[in-house]
């Protein structure tokens, strides 16, 4: 509860990402002829760009904060477990940053006429991906650590790439009316897993960090 | 309640202290000497389990209720005084801040935002853990660094009131304010009583 | 038993090791190498139908074979590491990085100069080559991560975790390309239409398979010895 907490008095660290995903949605329209049909074609691979722009910059700084100010250390000295801060962080960060930018995205979506027999899958699928490229971006930010962000991007990279393949599958299928139920459980079951696995591993590092 | 046998920190290949050997039992001061770099801080964390030694064994008896405070001051700016308190002390209520602040003479308003509070107003609202709730193994890093005398001495009593207690209480500090049961010096490494 | 396991525990037996066998390693490499691109280069038939350019599959292809197994013998060593803190763990690591980059890069060269001719583009979003792609960024990122660290125990063992997680992360990669890209248009040109491969190609390219594969290993070797005298003292 306490996470929820912190990150809702940041309030740069919450409304920024979801600002700079409003604005790129609000900017690609105005940059090319509305009457062209590259708005509908290119909306989708705008989309998973400013997802995953936003998944970083939501990401960035999230252990920075409790690192530098000591309240890890005090965290483990008391033995509390970093992995339940970690996760508590993460679903901080997706309730008030993921939800609100599949929200965001949906919209937008509906208004540049791209996609959708499916309004629902859509918001389900957007927010699973988020939530998978939030957990990797989360984990080169634990990388990362009082490092500079280059080092967590160049890190993650490679694991950020399946999940992007995965969304244009996504986003294909859900144009064409081709969304099956399958391929949602297939999502939610990726998202859950790279959480857990994510949040684990950005335990690990914060640790290792603190020695 | 806790042991040390043979404890050698080091990075890379600069060995900060090597071959330590002590115990703290309950009740007991123990005080870490040392000049500025001899590790003081790191084996406060290699004990409170923040960090793993290179080599050695360190061994505590049950699970103790153990508390470690840093020269950094986890107080977010971005809370008010109250919320700050309330987050350190999860068990702690509004009454218990007043009290807290009228002890250590802490003038200030819970709806203020901690970042309007000085270095050393902020440790004082830091400590007020060591204050509402009792531990079994302390370790404080330079608790009385940047306080005025006499919160100092109001630490001080709070810290031998523990050590009656039966708290084991691990300390580095600069000042010659605590006289410890057990005396570690990191740059001779001799351990004396 | 026990003679044998021991460099893998005590870094001095690690080294005295690493000096016995390097010589022979890297002299019986670039032997069988020359050998082999000597028979490739000079005797091997001309390929029907891509001409002289197929001889540099000779290059390419024991490039690409080793980029991969060489992730592969980093993972089992980060495991070792973290699971029985061998010492050497690390150093196995990170010299095997440098040199599975360099040779993820050079399959990735060689492959792109060889599309030039077959493919009349060096660079396709193909499957394999993205995936390969992705692996060097895999490479270099283990790289910066481990020489950003000042504390060397520190940085070995994160680079160990990520090495890990790379190791779930490469199926998923190819996976996922190649889903990817299956359903585009499937690559102009085959690799799998001339799989059979004539015995006059097949000898010389096993040859210099196990040649590059010892030259590599010798390179690894002496990466980790470099990396081992900087770092501790013997």
């Amino acid at each position: 509860m306490n996470e929820f907490k912190k990150l809702f008095q940041k309030t740069r660290n919450w409304l920024g990402p979801i600002l700079i995903f409003t604005m790129v949605m609000i900017a690609f329209p105005l940059s090319l002829n509305i009457y062209s049909s590259e708005l509908v074609s290119s909306f989708e691979s705008i989309l998973v760009i400013s997802l995953l722009m936003t998944a970083f910059i939501s990401t960035e700084g999230i252990f920075n904060e409790d690192y530098s100010d000591g309240t890890f250390e005090m965290y483990i000295s008391e033995d509390g477990s970093m992995f339940q801060l970690v996760l508590e962080k993460f679903c901080a960060n997706f309730l008030m940053v993921s939800l609100p930018i599949a929200l965001v995205g949906l919209s937008f979506a509906v208004a540049n006429g791209a996609i959708l027999e499916n309004y629902l899958s859509a918001l389900i699928g957007i927010f699973f991906v988020n939530t998978i490229l939030t957990s990797i971006f989360a984990f080169g930010s634990s990388i990362s650590l009082n490092k500079g962000a280059i080092l967590g991007i160049i890190s993650v990279l490679p694991f950020s790439m399946p999940a992007v393949i995965l969304f244009g599958r996504f986003l294909d299928n859900l144009s064409l009316d081709h969304i099956s139920l399958s391929f949602l459980q297939l999502l939610a079951g990726l998202s859950i897993i790279s959480f857990l696995i994510f949040a684990w591993l950005s335990s690990k590092i914060i640790k290792l960090h603190l020695e | 309640m806790i042991a040390i046998k043979n404890l050698t920190y080091s990075i890379n290949k600069n060995t900060l202290f090597s071959g330590l050997t002590f115990e703290g039992a309950s009740g007991n001061i123990l005080q870490i000497l040392g000049s500025n770099g001899s590790g003081k801080t790191t084996l406060l964390k290699i004990l409170s389990g923040i960090t793993e030694p290179t080599k050695g064994d360190l061994e505590i008896i049950g699970s103790p209720k153990k508390l470690f405070l840093g020269h950094k001051i986890p107080i977010k700016d971005y809370f008010t005084n109250l919320q700050n308190f309330l987050s350190l002390n999860p068990d702690a209520s509004e009454s218990n801040f007043n009290q807290y602040c009228e002890q250590v003479n802490l003038s200030t308003s819970k709806t203020l935002l901690s970042s309007a509070l000085s270095f050393g107003q902020k440790k004082k609202l830091l400590l007020s853990k060591i204050f509402l709730s009792s531990y079994d193994i302390l370790f404080l890093d330079e608790p009385f660094v940047g306080l005025d005398r006499e919160t100092i001495g109001i630490i001080k009593d709070r810290i031998l009131e523990m050590k009656v207690n039966g708290t084991t209480i691990f300390l580095t500090s600069h000042q010659e304010v605590l006289d410890g049961d057990v005396v570690i010096n990191l740059d001779s490494g001799l351990i004396t009583k | 038993m026990k003679n044998l396991l021991l460099p893998l525990i005590s870094i001095k037996e690690y080294i005295s090791l690493n000096h016995k066998i390097y010589p022979y390693a890297m002299i019986l490499g670039i032997a069988l190498v020359l050998v082999g691109w000597g028979m490739g280069l000079f005797f091997a038939p001309i390929d029907a139908v891509q001409g002289h350019s197929y001889r540099i599959i000779y290059l390419h292809v024991p490039m690409a074979i080793y980029s991969q197994l060489i992730y592969w013998f980093m993972a089992i060593w980060s495991f070792c590491f973290l699971v029985w803190k061998i010492k050497i763990g690390p150093y196995m690591t990170i010299s095997a990085a440098y040199v599975g980059c360099m040779v993820t890069f050079l399959a990735l060269f060689s492959g792109s100069v060889w599309g030039i001719p077959t493919w009349g583009t060096w660079w396709q979003w193909d499957a394999r080559i993205t995936s390969t792609f992705i692996l060097l960024i895999m490479y270099i990122a283990l790289l910066t991560i481990n020489s950003s660290f000042q504390n060397i125990n520190k940085a070995d063992q994160i680079t160990a975790w990520v090495v890990l997680v790379g190791v779930i992360n490469i199926p998923i990669i190819k996976k996922s390309v190649d889903w990817w890209s299956t359903l585009h248009q499937p690559a102009s040109i085959s690799l799998s239409s001339e799989s059979s491969i004539d015995s006059s190609m097949l000898i010389p390219l096993s040859i210099s398979i196990v040649g590059v594969g010892l030259f590599l290993f010798a390179l690894g070797l002496k990466v980790s010895r470099l990396m081992i005298l900087k770092r501790e003292e013997i």
